[in-house]
């Protein structure tokens, strides 16, 4: 008779780390050392183009350094305007046309896809193309102007009109993503809830805004999260359209961490800044969370 | 309050007919219920009563304006949901006052409704909880404080007790028919469950493929069913159908011919009818076993063996069988439980018999009245 011989099973144990393993890996060399490390220059004066010379620590003086700048808090001011400034009007009018896409017409999905295609576009290409456009002379955005009776503008070489291009670009870029996730939050209410409403008399208003905007919050309030966090990071656009000018006026809080760390080469000023940006942005995650938590615990 | 009455009603979905041309009328403060089988239509025509439906034809009248056209906001109706759709981000009297505050209605008079209505369904002590908190008895209980708090032309109630346990139903059956008579609206109640509809009913309405088959009390539902139909779906279990035929001065059942004796009016009856193709119809509880010695005025008496019997409780059942069916009785009593008795025979209630023909399933007005 023959006899089957079984090899001994793993223990889920095992085959846990075994999985888990490449993934941690990964995680240790590409985010974890690289924090420590960054978090270690930060209290270092040192500059990695004279990384022979042993870098000097220097303890906190570098966010001190950093922190009392008044050219500095300039730039978090204007990172702040173009935060609130394109994030609001992504908001509202992805909403909007969320809203009016949850209507059944001909051409929606085609439609919707269409709308998606700004956001698979590279960051970079959509500042440089918009840099056209907006050019003062032959841009096609004065031409518009023009064609409708108003005067050319100088968007780009005047702070507070640089400050609306790249906000018109961004939006344009990026409102797809609200209109995507929004439509998500939207399909997910169950169809029973807008009959009750329906049948409770409700108008398309009170419908809207006490059934439709409260039950998409959870959805939504993750969309403002990473489109706050995405905009205040944002650097690409400004590189392309503006170039952080006229001056430096419309240089963004990342743009200053890229100039320090790859123009003047102050890497441990530069690690600071970065981690101070951290700090902010982890602050501005964990309000969130805490909302969300809450959120989860009513239902 | 409002009389409902439907013209002609017919809903059609591309090339299904859902509701084919019906007509009812309901009366002011009465409680209909629509009963039938999944997909017979009852919850579509609901829903046109409900204006969440158009009817591709016929009409719908309140009070004798027709509403086809209109909003559900207009016509003033409360709907209960299978799915218990309370909104769940709203607190329990949030939800209740939705309605009234959708209405604009001042709020010093919303929270006076909602003292009233949280009284009536006593919801006092879960006021501020939000509906995933709830069991979801409480949650249909608070969707129908919802329904009626705004006091609606018509309640509408689409199986409201279908997502609630077991035990819980029967206090929300019995909770709503009160509720019901107290308060006086005009109801229509959809439900698959024939014990709900019997419980609950001033009327029932019977569909069937987007047709009514009967419309009666539950009384005149379950004693004198229109076809084969209504006589199974209403009682449980159903009527049992049998084949006869009448050969000889004989009345013959199923493909065997085991007689039944009866009485020679109502064979006459039958002999009368020619050749047309009958089966009867009886409810288990109205076959019972006795011996061929004792009396059987009023019942007819037929020998079939025995297969089972068993008692559950106070209640003794016995199964015996005609060609290869089983079928069920019960027995009075329990002297006839122990075992097979040469003697013994199985009677069925001659009042209780009705006729119905094999093709159509429609019942005969012929009973069987003789002693």
């Amino acid at each position: 008779m023959k006899t089957k011989t079984t090899a001994k099973p793993l223990s889920d144990r095992i085959i846990c780390t075994a999985f888990l393993a490449p993934c941690l890996l990964i995680l240790l060399f590409m985010v974890i050392y690289p924090f420590f490390s960054l978090l270690n220059y930060s209290f270092l004066r040192f500059s990695i183009l004279r990384s022979a010379q042993s870098p000097e620590s220097v303890g906190l003086d570098n966010y001190q350094f950093l922190l009392t700048d008044p050219e500095l808090w300039e730039r978090f001011i204007f990172t702040g305007q173009f935060v609130v400034l394109s994030v609001t009007i992504q908001f509202l009018l992805g909403i909007t046309v969320a809203y009016f896409l949850q209507r059944d017409f001909r051409g929606r999905d085609f439609l919707f896809t269409v709308l998606m295609m700004p956001m698979m576009l590279c960051p970079i290409v959509v500042g440089f193309l918009w840099r056209y456009m907006f050019n003062s002379e032959w841009g096609v955005v004065n031409y518009l102007l023009t064609v409708f009776g108003g005067d050319k503008l100088n968007w780009l070489g005047v702070t507070d009109n640089a400050l609306w291009a790249v906000v018109i670009a961004d939006t344009w870029m990026w409102t797809p993503f609200v209109i995507l996730l929004a439509t998500a939050a939207f399909r997910g209410i169950p169809p029973a809830l807008y009959e009750a409403a329906d049948v409770d008399g409700a108008s398309a208003n009170f419908r809207f805004f006490r059934i439709t905007l409260p039950l998409s919050a959870p959805i939504l309030f993750i969309a403002l999260l990473l489109r706050l966090i995405d905009s205040f990071k944002q650097y690409d656009l400004f590189f392309a359209l503006t170039g952080g000018g006229p001056g430096s006026s419309t240089e963004t809080v990342s743009f200053v961490v890229a100039k320090t760390a790859f123009s003047y080469f102050y890497t441990g000023e530069a690690s600071a800044l970065a981690v101070i940006l951290l700090i902010i942005i982890i602050g501005l995650s964990l309000i969130f969370v805490r909302y969300l938590t809450a959120l989860s615990e009513r239902n | 309050m409002a009389e409902v009455k439907l013209r002609d009603l017919s809903v059609r979905f591309s090339d299904f007919i859902a509701v084919d041309g019906i007509d009812l009328d309901i009366a002011d403060g009465e409680m209909v219920v629509f009963l039938g089988p999944s997909g017979c239509g009852k919850t579509t025509t609901l829903r046109c009563i409900a204006g969440l439906q158009a009817p591709t034809g016929g009409q719908i009248l309140f009070n004798g304006e027709r509403v086809n056209e209109q909003h559900p906001i207009e016509s003033n109706i409360a709907m209960v949901f299978q799915f218990i759709a309370l909104y769940p981000h709203l607190r329990v009297k949030d939800n209740i006052c939705f309605p009234l505050k959708a209405r604009g209605m001042p709020r010093q008079d919303i929270a006076r409704k909602l003292e009233w209505i949280s009284e009536l369904f006593r919801l006092e002590d879960i006021l501020n909880r939000f509906p995933a908190s709830l069991p979801p008895g409480a949650r249909q209980k608070v969707a129908l404080a919802r329904a009626v708090v705004r006091e609606p032309n018509v309640l509408l109630l689409d199986e409201p007790l279908s997502a609630i346990d077991e035990q819980f139903r029967e206090e929300m059956r019995w909770e709503l028919g009160h509720l019901q008579k107290q308060l006086g609206f005009t109801t229509v109640y959809v439900t698959h469950d024939q014990r709900e509809a019997m419980s609950l009913a001033d009327r029932i309405v019977l569909m069937r493929d987007g047709k009514i088959v009967q419309v009666g009390t539950p009384r005149q539902m379950y004693e004198d069913p229109a076809n084969d139909f209504a006589g199974f779906f209403i009682g449980s279990p159903g009527m049992y159908f049998i084949d006869i035929s009448v050969k000889n001065e004989r009345l013959l059942l199923g493909a065997e011919g085991t007689q039944l004796t009866v009485g020679p009016r109502l064979l006459q009856t039958l002999t009368g009818l020619g050749d047309r193709p009958l089966k009867l119809g009886i409810r288990p509880q109205h076959i019972t076993l006795t011996t061929h010695t004792a009396g059987h005025n009023g019942s007819g008496v037929l020998t079939a063996p025995i297969v089972d019997r068993y008692s559950i409780g106070r209640e003794h059942y016995f199964d015996f069988q005609l060609d290869d069916k089983v079928y069920q009785g019960q027995s009075q009593s329990g002297t006839h439980m122990s075992g097979h008795n040469p003697d013994e025979a199985i009677c069925f209630d001659l009042r209780q018999l009705r006729f119905f023909d094999r093709n159509t399933g429609e019942c005969l007005e012929l009973r069987s009245e003789e002693d």
